[in-house]
């Protein structure tokens, strides 16, 4: 296929190896209530820079082409990036973005919108299914990821709350400490 | 700027840090007027409470004027005196849009610290730990306040500075509890705690229409407070046999109708616990604390209701069968501070309501681990220091 140079795996271990080996696959769903529409959540979700800012403790997103996704993990020591395909068969119901060939973290990743009773807004599922490389690859990933993945699904689902609900992503940026910026714990 | 920074156990410093800065175009700047120091500040002073980092600026009553706004922010301006609830609220979340600030859902960055134990986060809270919310505090000459326009409420000229710092977190955590209470005009309320808390609740209570108002404690000077301030009956449970036996006897055998508890743990020393490493050295869970809630639960009459304000750990005993059998109303939450605070100014601005006596103590914001000191083992009276940045 055409222009997917970026698609081909950029992580480089130090001493200059590839990413090999077997892969951990763990699903987690998470889910979440947002005061807001289906349609307006289904329009929020396709945009690459809404995956961004609500992914960017970890992970970059951005459009290639035609629906498809670039999407980069920074490690200490490289990186690991692939390219997805968005599947939208059920508009303003749910999303999937599938992965095309080549190493990645997230094997897959679907979002479920459906109607929250009253008007509580919308509930919104979302799935990724990881695929952890083995060894010390996966181990630095899992460092980087270090809260864990359950967590790491709640708070992208939490970030997007937010900023939908409020224009805004809680902050800590900039805090006043006596012993430098106070950023999370 | 100078701030009041935690450093480890019963090490507080004042010390310089950067000054804060507008982040989102919601935000407002203020330059701190007063602040003072709370109860439930001791929990981590005294380290029994989780997830303070080295350098935390702490304090979270305070009032101040607002000195800088971001670009988003219409209702309030630069040069508003305005006091600010201790819990920050976004306005636009279901649990605001209900009126319940202290739960507000997207102003805590660090909600998953507490979703392991809590199921769920709370707002987030200026200088009080990590895990709720990791804001850097009031005690400092300048503080950013999130969501300005929902969070900063103008100050009527004739509302004192005093009468409006403790809008910001006593006076309104003390009228919530007696508004739990959903008091009638023959009631009896009795409220176990005269500390800053206790005295607002009974004073609210008195203002809410109760016929009588019994305040329970042990220090003389704050008995006295209850009663000259806050027009109370009091008990000084030291010198009785049974408080129990004493409130039954002053209801007719009744029980109060309504049960305050403002005391919590705070007197003892056990905190909130987190699920992480630290939390078992952290914890040093004592297992029968909790004397006053027992007491109040006991107390209250039947089908009566309990309103808990005071702090509690979250593995603490609770004889849930008494609650049961008695068919006790079990009324509790951090104070919803958004939801009362224009009727507590118009309380001041009206002469109804007085809170300014909390205040027995003044030190420049230099002295606060003084006042801190003071106010931890109650010297000379000491129920609340004010300090001055
Ligand atoms: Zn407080
Ligand atoms: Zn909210």
């Amino acid at each position: 296929m055409p222009n997917y140079d970026r698609s081909r795996m950029v992580f480089v271990t130090a001493d200059g190896g590839t990413l090999e080996g077997a892969t951990r696959a763990t699903e987690i769903e998470r889910s979440i209530t947002i005061r807001a529409s289906e349609d307006e959540l289904y329009r929020l979700w396709r945009d690459p820079q809404h995956l961004s800012r609500i992914m960017d403790h970890f992970a970059t997103v951005t459009a290639v082409d035609g629906g498809r996704h670039y999407w980069v993990i920074p490690l200490p020591i490289g990186q690991i990036a692939w390219n997805t395909r968005t599947v939208a068969e059920h508009p303003s119901e749910s999303l999937r973005w599938e992965p095309l060939a080549g190493p990645r973290i997230f094997d897959d990743v679907s979002v479920h919108f459906r109607p929250a009773p009253g008007d509580r807004g919308t509930e919104v599922t979302l799935r990724i299914r990881f695929a952890l490389p083995s060894g010390i690859v996966g181990c630095v990933v899992m460092g980087r990821i270090d809260t864990g993945l359950g967590l790491l699904v709640n708070t992208v689902l939490r970030r997007s709350k937010s900023l939908v609900e409020t224009g805004e992503i809680p902050t800590l940026a900039h805090n006043p400490s006596a012993r430098g910026s106070g950023d999370t714990i | 700027m100078r701030a009041l920074c935690w450093n480890g156990v019963n090490d507080l410093r004042v010390e310089t840090v950067p000054d804060p800065e507008i982040t989102s175009p919601r935000d407002a700047i203020l330059r701190v007027k007063l602040s003072t120091a709370c109860g439930s500040d001791l929990h981590f002073i005294d380290g029994y409470l989780p997830t303070m980092r080295e350098g935390d600026v702490i304090g979270h009553e305070f009032m101040g004027e607002i000195t800088a706004v971001g670009s988003e922010v219409r209702s309030v301006a630069v040069g508003d005196r305005v006091v600010v609830p201790s819990f920050i609220g976004c306005g636009n979340c279901g649990y605001c849009q209900q009126d319940l600030w202290s739960l507000c859902d997207n102003t805590n960055p660090n909600a998953e610290l507490q979703t392991p134990i809590l199921g769920y986060p709370t707002a987030g809270i200026y200088g009080y730990t990590h895990a709720f919310g990791g804001y850097a505090g009031a005690h400092a000459g300048y503080v950013r306040v999130p969501h300005a326009e929902e969070n900063c409420f103008p100050v009527p000229d004739e509302v004192s500075d005093e009468q409006a710092l403790f809008a910001s977190d006593a006076w309104a955590t003390g009228y919530m509890g007696a508004d739990f209470c959903d008091i009638h005009p023959d009631d009896v309320v009795a409220v176990w705690g005269c500390g800053g808390v206790g005295l607002m609740a009974q004073q609210s209570a008195s203002l809410m229409g109760a016929e009588r108002v019994i305040g329970i404690d042990r220090f003389p000077e704050r008995l006295r407070l209850a009663r000259e301030k806050a027009g109370s009956e009091t008990i000084d449970y030291t010198a009785v046999e049974s408080v129990v036996d004493v409130l039954q006897r002053m209801t007719g055998g009744r029980g109060p109708d309504a049960c305050i508890d403002a005391v919590g743990m705070e007197a003892h020393g056990t905190g909130i616990g987190y699920a992480y490493d630290r939390v078992k050295q952290a914890l040093r869970l004592h297992t029968d604390r909790g004397d006053a809630l027992r007491q109040a639960i006991v107390a209250c009459r039947k089908g009566g209701t309990l309103s808990i304000l005071g702090v509690y750990g979250v593995l603490d005993k609770f004889p849930m069968g008494v609650v049961m059998n008695k068919g006790l109303t079990v009324r509790t939450a951090q104070q919803h501070g958004q939801r009362y605070v224009p009727q507590l100014l118009d309380h001041a601005a009206q002469g109804q309501m007085d809170p300014s006596y909390l205040a027995t103590h003044r030190f420049s914001l230099e002295d606060a681990p003084r006042g801190y000191e003071m106010f931890k083992h109650k010297e000379d009276g000491c129920v609340r220091p004010v300090f001055v940045p």
